[in-house]
């Protein structure tokens, strides 16, 4: 699977480098450094890590080249960075695989980690400047990064240990506040996506964590309710729905960037334009938001029935391994994380395909942006180091009854 | 040049269809049969209640690890549980069986030698963690799960 993967990145860059008619010795460079870095990334944690899932991480590796090899199609700058940030990224990778096998839960932690991503969402509400309508981006020391990122770790955490077990009143109480005002406060910054999100997320877990039908079904009304409100409250909200119904109306100005996206789609075909021969520069966004619609428009649409398998692979491989888990704190920690990828990327093709109104997140592991990839690759870290936990308890039973672990 | 490009361009997209389609295929099959497989082991890891480890016997089972469950019969004729292939085993030899007491009991079913620690089997007796038990000339050392 992962030899296919190099196969697949060095193809495509040597088909690339040569697309100005001359050969491009600065793609071909990128198309060896990224298998490289996919190579080693993927070897060292099955190397450090003996109950490393494999599948998850090629499923993760070969859906962050395709993102590499669209974004190097598309400037290579931008790819180059990117492959920074998966390298880094698997770092922390490794680095969450270690905390969260030693971890049992993080106890008081939670209070601090609570205020942490409150904290990240609010500063980014007050000081963050706006990028596509979105307030939602920090520069510090030259380095901008999205807070909303962190905190949806962050999020995970708290509230698999908020469901895990029944917790005194005061601290529910403040962790369902906590909840709230994130939500609130992502929907104000204008950060439509990720707030859709964690209340996803939230729902999802809640429902999870307590088996409470009625208690969800109450809270899907409020969200619901929420969200009717927010359409009329706030007219950036009313105007995406208003996008959304009918794109082809604006599509001079606010509409544009869906049509666009459909467009590319529907250029592409079955099988699709050919790598380097469409018009990705007529889709705006076209390195994160739109990569979707670029990518079936360059590999045609099976192409992109498949990235969306893959996803499907990849939560129920999560599914599997939170079944697995030894405690309800790790179920819940998988699954959360799980449903976060998983609802995310929901939201974000639904998006661009226009069966959702359009919110502008990043689509995981593809989308170019830093602090998404390293977001990305820490709650699959969250994965891995409970399937790594389990893996080691599942050895220590075979060994009892006289079995070996190859 | 570009017509070149293009026609490989064209041409290698049916590639990468292929690469992707393979890797969605063998991600799903080796996951449904990892998960399979997985389950099996641990089903007769979790359920059993230790195992023999061959000291000396037919050479394909030396130096084996054989999980012991709530009821096993060891002998040579195809329908035990436990199969030496030796001559100076029986086709029903033994039984090593949980009692309703929670020990694991030992008794014999032939008219071969079963020995516990050397000492000539009569009836059952129990045995416990790392003994040694033989079955004609097949030796074997006992592990127990504790409880």
């Amino acid at each position: 699977m992962l030899a296919l993967t190099i196969l697949f990145i060095l193809s495509a860059c040597a088909l690339l480098s040569f697309r100005e008619g001359t050969f491009n010795l600065g793609i071909a460079i990128f198309g060896l450094g990224t298998s490289l870095v996919v190579l080693l990334a993927y070897n060292l944690a099955a190397l450090i890590f003996r109950h490393v899932d494999r599948i998850t991480l090629v499923i993760c590796f070969f859906l962050a080249s395709v993102g590499l090899v669209m974004l190097a199609r598309l400037n290579i700058d931008t790819a180059v960075r990117q492959l920074i940030w998966l390298a880094g990224g698997t770092v922390v990778l490794y680095i969450t695989i270690v905390v969260i096998k030693r971890a049992n839960d993080f106890g008081r932690l939670n209070y601090l980690m609570m205020a942490g991503a409150f904290g990240l969402i609010a500063f980014a509400y007050l000081f963050a400047h706006t990028v596509g309508g979105a307030r939602n981006w920090v520069t510090i020391a030259g380095l901008s990064f999205q807070p909303s990122e962190i905190a949806k770790v962050l999020f995970i955490i708290v509230s698999a240990y908020f469901f895990a077990e029944k917790r005194a009143l005061l601290g529910n109480i403040v962790y369902a506040c906590f909840a709230g005002a994130c939500v609130m406060v992502l929907v104000l910054s204008n950060d439509l996506g990720a707030a859709l999100l964690f209340a996803g997320t939230f729902l999802i877990m809640f429902f999870a964590g307590t088996g409470r039908t009625l208690l969800t079904m109450a809270g899907l009304g409020v969200a619901g309710g929420g969200a009717v409100a927010s359409y009329y409250m706030f007219p950036h909200v009313r105007t995406r729905v208003e996008i959304w119904e009918n794109p082809w109306r604006y599509h001079r100005t606010q509409g544009y960037q869906i049509v666009q996206g459909l467009m590319a789609i529907a250029a592409g075909g079955a099988f699709g334009a050919g790598l380097g021969l469409g018009y990705p520069s007529a889709v705006p966004v076209n390195t994160s938001d739109f990569i979707f619609a670029v990518i079936c428009e360059e590999f045609g649409i099976i192409f992109g029935i498949i990235i969306i398998l893959l996803y499907l692979v990849f939560i129920i491989r999560g599914m599997i391994i939170a079944m697995n888990a030894g405690s309800r704190f790790d179920a819940l920690l998988v699954f959360g994380a799980t449903c976060m990828l998983s609802l995310q990327s929901f939201i974000i093709i639904g998006g661009v395909i226009k069966l959702i109104p359009l919110t502008g997140i990043t689509l995981p592991f593809i989308s170019a942006g830093g602090s998404s990839m390293v977001a990305c690759l820490t709650l699959v870290g969250i994965i891995e180091g409970v399937n790594v936990k389990n893996g080691e308890r599942d050895e220590v039973e075979i060994r009892k009854a006289g079995g070996e672990v190859i | 040049m570009s017509g070149l490009y293009e026609a490989t361009a064209l041409a290698l997209r049916y590639w990468f269809l292929i690469v992707a389609v393979i890797i969605v295929l063998g991600v799903t099959s080796i996951s449904i049969k990892e998960y399979r497989d997985k389950r099996m082991v641990l089903d007769v890891a979790q359920s059993s209640i230790g195992y023999l480890a061959i000291i000396s016997g037919p050479d394909d089972v030396m130096g084996e690890n054989v999980p012991l469950l709530d009821q096993n019969t060891i002998g040579r004729s195809r329908s035990a549980d436990i199969i030496f292939a030796d001559r100076s085993v029986d086709r029903a030899h033994s039984q090593i069986y949980l009692s309703e007491d929670g020990t694991v009991m030992i008794n014999k079913l032939g008219r071969g030698d079963v020995t516990v620690n050397g000492i000539e089997l009569d009836g059952s007796v129990p045995i416990k963690n790392r003994d040694i038990v033989c079955f004609g000339n097949v030796v074997a050392k006992v592990f127990l799960k504790e409880g």
